[in-house]
């Protein structure tokens, strides 16, 4: 039985590292549990470790001038029986190569040891979103990474997704804790893609989660004549294929008016229904931001009409817009986009309606707004029946899922729940 | 509705319960032919009598023992210490009879009796007349503590406390009494224990109570023009404390700057602290920011006095820290 030498011995408090000053001992000589065996220095002061117990001195792995990390084993005492074994079990350093025993030994402690400084909620996000946080850079006070960094994370990722864009059934990373549950299907709205969700996701407690896309969005293909029930029917393709036989449905925008042709279905039963802005309510609509999203070729031309959509731009990913023109080039969407905007919104008008839909559906129906929307007004919200539920968002605009994503999916949730319930 | 000063609301809450209950009586020195020092008791003796609304001697260890013992006895008094800074002369009398003889009598005894005080600092009055014991006597099992911000809390909060048939601390502040704002007219009572959201926001939540929600609103209008949507809970009651309010409130902001105006040190800003961290760590995002008055005795001097007591500015800079 061997015993270590560490930095533990000593009384200060070592934050990153020391440096071995000098041994007391040589390699052989007794030595007393008490007795001052090596003198480290810190940054702040020499500190004298002592013997943790009686033996002799076996080993010396960090030698004079050696820097070692918290926890790197400077030596060790044996028994003095154990000596008789001493010339093979211990090698001595010098000749063994100290500086590639104390690099290794510091790094392995520096890798142990190393703390990342997280808050609470960003690290349960990170968990629910299945990030590895030790390649996250904090912006909070001494490097401490705070939501907003896992926010910042999951919308560059967005930005990649959106080139090489999701499959669009994508189980969430918790489908196979939570087992059967229903489904929760969110469905982006006009010229986005599944990868809108990817800021809601985190917030859905482990729920299961489809993101079917839109035909002509994402990877999806267009359809000749984009009808909405046409929409509505392939998208009830993608959810069935993934075998839901019944879900809990949220739509944004169009894939909210599409969410709404959808309950009329009869394959896959829907529970609950949550609507985001959705589109087919009134007539008015900005046809400045449909032309010129459609229109736009360069980031220079498209990033004015992105920062429509939020109330404050600044909470709208960063290269979103060349997320865009990306999707555009490589899958070819824009002349299908166009053509869903021709075909439902006609001449800047909503020619698409849901209030017969809605009229009809019976499960808990909300409906999520934000007061700063310029895309869709949201006095269209007048139009909704009775038994609606109305959620207003302050300082929001038409992109509730990005610019209050917490929020959004507590809503979704509780809506979810309440058909549970009922 | 009727604007209302601070102190118009308590005596308006007095007249209303005496008239209401013949039991309800009030005692504290100055009070009745003076009408108090902040004028609270105004005219009252006029109305109800030297029976009902009686001067005592300077001893408040005394009036506390005799306020326990009357309200043992079946009647509802209602004490007035002038200054909170005497509380401890009425501790002994809080901690060692008021607070647990429900307790140890099985219930046999009920203590309907309401201690009001005032506190608090920034009116020049010095380490002796100057200071929040909120920790004091919320450390107590058995005490119902409040501390109404507004006209219409200290109304609904006072006439609450006398109907409850457990000791209540009613904490004032000296720099309330003249505040104004709206009481809504009729019975109006505000239950004891339940926490209010003075100003809805997203971005940080600052818990406080009594002048410190007045700071507080004035902070939340700083951030506001920086862009910071700060919400603001007035806790009205310290115990017990309103856990559910607090907690919805940081599960929407993910930030927290609890204010108090007592000391910092073993202050009840830090049992806010301990409480949030017991039940909202994971929705944390920051560590909870804590604003309190600096561990000294109130120093007279006016810059010394504003230096150690927290004001808007101080909040506002917790709340800066707390989305740093």
């Amino acid at each position: 039985m061997s015993h270590e030498i560490t930095l533990a011995g000593g009384a200060g408090e070592y934050m990153e590292s020391a440096t071995v000053v000098s041994w007391a001992a040589k390699i052989g000589d007794p030595v007393k549990a008490g007795d001052v065996v090596v003198v480290v220095e810190t940054a702040k002061a020499a500190t004298e470790i002592e013997a943790g117990r009686d033996g002799v001195l076996a080993a010396i792995l960090a030698p004079e001038g050696a820097e070692v990390g918290i926890g790197a084993v400077l030596g060790r005492i044996a028994d003095s029986t154990f000596a008789d074994e001493a010339p093979v079990a211990v090698p001595q350093p010098a000749v063994a190569g100290p500086e590639a025993v104390v690099s290794d030994a510091s790094a392995k402690a520096e890798a142990a040891t190393r703390r990342i400084s997280i808050s609470p909620l960003a690290r349960r996000l990170a968990r629910q979103a299945g990030l590895d946080i030790s390649s996250i850079a904090g912006t909070g006070p001494g490097g401490r990474i705070k939501s907003r960094d896992i926010e910042r994370t999951l919308r560059e990722q967005t930005d990649a997704a959106s080139a090489a864009a999701p499959v669009a059934v994508v189980p969430s990373p918790a489908v196979a804790r939570t087992g059967s549950a229903a489904p929760l299907a969110l469905l982006h709205g006009f010229g986005a893609n599944a990868a809108a969700w990817n800021m809601v996701r985190p917030h859905l407690d482990g729920r299961p989660v489809l993101t079917p896309e839109l035909p002509g969005h994402g990877r999806e293909p267009a359809l000749t004549s984009p009808s909405l029930e046409a929409l509505a029917e392939a998208v009830l393709g993608q959810i069935e294929a993934n075998g839901a036989r019944e879900c809990d449905l949220v739509g944004h925008s169009l894939g909210g008016a599409v969410a709404a042709a959808l309950t009329a279905n009869l394959s896959v039963r829907v529970r609950s229904l949550t609507l985001i802005a959705p589109a087919g309510l009134g007539p008015e609509i900005d046809s400045g931001f449909l032309a010129g999203f459609l229109s736009a070729r360069t980031v220079e031309s498209l990033m004015p009409w992105l920062e429509r959509l939020a109330a404050d731009p600044g909470r709208l990913p960063r290269g979103y817009a060349q997320a865009v023109l990306r999707e555009r080039e490589r899958f070819g969407v824009g002349a299908a986009q166009a053509e869903i905007a021709q075909r439902l919104f006609p001449d800047g008008t909503q020619a698409i309606r849901i209030g017969a839909d809605l009229d009809r559906f019976t499960g808990p129906l909300k409906v999520v707004w934000g007061k700063g929307d310029r895309i869709i007004p949201q006095a269209h919200q007048d139009e909704l029946p009775g038994h609606a539920a109305c959620h207003r968002l302050g300082g929001v605009g038409h992109m509730p899922s990005i610019e209050a994503p917490a929020l959004v999916a507590q809503l979704i949730l509780q809506n979810a729940r309440s058909a549970e319930a009922s | 509705m009727a604007m209302m000063r601070y102190a118009e609301a308590l005596r308006s809450a007095l007249r209303e319960e005496m008239q209401r209950d013949p039991s309800v009586w009030l005692m504290g020195e100055d009070i009745a032919v003076y009408g108090g020092v902040f004028k609270v008791s105004k005219d009252l003796m006029a109305e109800f009598g030297p029976e009902r609304v009686r001067d005592t001697p300077i001893s408040e260890q005394t009036l506390t023992a005799m306020a326990v013992t009357a309200a043992m006895a079946g009647t509802r008094p209602v004490l007035e210490i002038m200054y909170a800074d005497f509380l401890p002369l009425s501790v002994d009398a809080l901690m060692n009879q008021a607070s647990i003889y429900n307790y140890i009598w099985n219930g046999q005894v009920t203590m309907p009796f309401v201690l009001r005080t005032q506190g608090g600092g920034g009116a020049g009055a010095g380490a002796q007349h100057s200071k929040s014991l909120d920790a004091l006597v919320a450390h107590i099992p058995g005490l119902k503590v409040v501390a109404p911000a507004t006209a219409a809390d200290a109304k609904g909060l006072l006439k609450a406390a006398i109907r409850d048939d457990h000791p209540v601390v009613f904490l004032e502040h000296k720099l309330l009494y003249n505040t104004r704002d709206e009481v809504p007219d009729g019975d109006h009572l505000v239950e004891i224990g339940k926490a209010r959201i003075a100003r809805a926001g997203s971005d940080v939540s600052i818990i406080a109570s009594s002048k410190m929600v007045v700071d507080a609103l004035k902070a939340a209008d700083e951030l506001a023009k920086e862009g910071i949507s700060a919400e603001v809970v007035d806790l009205r009651t310290l115990r017990p404390l309103d856990r559910e309010t607090i907690k919805a409130s940081i599960a929407r902001t993910h930030h927290a700057v609890v204010v108090n105006e007592g000391w910092r040190f073993c202050g009840y800003a830090a049992e806010l602290s301990a409480t949030i961290m017991e039940s909202c760590f994971d929705d944390l995002d920051a560590p909870v920011e804590r604003v309190a008055t600096h561990d000294i005795p109130i120093p007279y001097s006016e810059p010394l006095e504003s230096a150690v007591l927290p004001d808007a500015a101080k909040i506002a800079a917790a709340a800066r820290r707390a989305l740093a």
